[in-house]
């Protein structure tokens, strides 16, 4: 008799709550019938043995539990798989450039040690890094995906409503003229990651380096005065994954993302002349501590083509800004005007 | 051998899974509870599984083709199943449609 009530108990304890009760009883009826049957006693009666026949026929609890749940004996269905397989290689993607995004920030700030053994202990924890947030990655759009199907949510219940397909919902063919090469928007963000964090954190590697062993490089830009416009690099870098990030993800061009490619470049060009206008950024004393080492150079080298090209550079530099600014919105423009008919 | 009737095995259990709600609806137009079901069943030569019926008759209730009762009166409670009027008008149109299927299958199967 205990076996029984414990087999049906874990039975129900695997179904909804408001079909317990009846469950209960019925199964309690079945195995009756069932030992009757087969034995011509009642679970009071009959020996455990013969009760244990019955309950293996009727299988484990866990199974007959979910045919009573109705199928869904998965996490997600094929109704949301191929989608969650997609969003799990942008993830995972996404995931792998982040990390090693980490890890170029790393190797650029050496903390002092050996190189090779700071490399590799970067490497390793690169390797650490993206499998753990790896993990969270895949954990956090499995348990998300999971909840979606537990709801009875279906791929087309999350774009379109209850509607039934037709073929006119069919998405274009996107024109090959309109698709973005996935590495271009990753090389972008990896390469200006980069280049902010030298900007903000080692700003004294961008200079001049004289090969003359008293000297020391001669940094191009005044290092305090870049460094107050460090929340404005900050903030040109996360345009600029903003930008670009789109991008990988739909892998084509679209009226959005070429409004929000230019709107982002016009903030980038107001950013760059915001910073190089009044000319200050540049190293005030650059020409002074050149002149310096040529003094103490025997070769009656005088650097005067460098200064003359510094001098240029600087008085210059923002009318190069514009220029730049000015070419990269034509070449777009022109971009956009050939491509308007795709879009 | 063993490969054939592996095979062979799992092919007629999708076969009769087919077959099983057309088998299970046949009997109901009289009220018949579960095991008393499966006994019936049994002696007409098919063979269902309690764990396999009595949730199938479940969902079958919520689906509307059954209603059911439990009756009280006897030694242990046990529930009747009967065919509700959705259910009659169901098994009519999927008998139909098994004959229809009967014929064309086999008409292909002679035609081999």
């Amino acid at each position: 008799m205990e076996l029984v009530a414990r087999y049906v108990h874990a039975v129900i304890s695997k179904l909804p709550s408001e079909q317990r009760d009846e469950i209960e009883k019925e199964l309690h009826g079945l195995i009756e019938d069932m030992l009757e049957e087969r034995t011509g006693l009642d679970s009071r009666s009959a020996d455990a043995e013969q009760i244990e026949a019955v309950l293996i026929e009727l299988g484990s609890p866990a199974e007959l539990a979910a045919k009573y749940n109705g199928g869904g004996r998965y996490l997600i269905g094929p109704g949301l798989f191929d989608t969650y397989i997609r969003v799990l290689k942008v993830v995972g993607m996404a995931i792998f450039i982040a990390m090693s995004v980490v890890l170029m920030i790393g190797l650029l700030k050496p903390d002092g040690t050996d190189v090779a053994v700071s490399f590799g202990s970067i490497f390793t924890s690169w390797i650490g890094s993206l499998i753990e947030a790896g993990m969270q990655g895949f954990v956090w759009v499995t348990v998300i995906f999971g909840l979606l199907e537990y709801k009875g949510i279906r791929e087309d219940g999350l774009s379109s409503g209850k509607k039934a397909w037709r073929p006119s919902d069919l998405a274009p063919i996107p024109h090959s003229e309109l698709q973005i090469k996935r590495l271009e928007p990753v090389f972008s963000i990896i390469f200006t990651v980069l280049f902010g964090i030298v900007l903000i954190s080692s700003p004294e590697w961008i200079s001049i380096y004289v090969s003359y062993y008293y000297s020391h490089p001669i940094p191009i830009f005044d290092v305090e005065i870049l460094a107050s416009y460090a929340p404005l690099i900050w903030g040109c870098i996360a345009l600029v994954v903003l930008r670009e990030s789109p991008k990988f993800v739909s892998g084509k061009w679209s009226k959005q993302l070429m409004t929000s490619h230019i709107i982002i470049n016009v903030l980038l060009f107001i950013a760059a002349l915001v910073m190089f206008s009044d000319g200050t950024i540049w190293n005030e004393q650059l020409t002074v501590q050149l002149q310096g080492i040529a003094e103490q150079l025997a070769n009656g080298k005088d650097f005067n083509t460098v200064l003359s090209m510094w001098n240029n550079v600087t008085s210059y530099f923002i009318y190069l800004i514009v220029l730049i600014f000015l070419f990269e919105l034509v070449l777009f423009l022109f971009k956009v005007y050939k491509l308007r008919k795709y879009l | 051998m063993t490969e054939v009737n592996e095979v062979l095995g799992g092919l007629l259990q999708e076969l009769r899974r087919g077959t099983l709600i057309i088998s299970v609806l046949s009997q109901l137009s009289e009220p018949q509870y579960g095991y008393s079901l499966v006994t019936m069943l049994e002696s007409k030569g098919i063979t269902i599984d309690p764990g396999t019926l009595y949730p199938l008759l479940r969902r079958l209730e919520k689906q509307g083709l059954l209603q059911s009762e439990w009756d009280t009166q006897e030694t242990r409670p046990r529930k009747y199943y009967l065919l509700s009027p959705l259910g009659t008008e169901v098994y009519d149109q999927l008998c139909k449609e098994w004959r229809a299927m009967v014929a064309s299958m086999d008409q292909m199967i002679r035609s081999e």
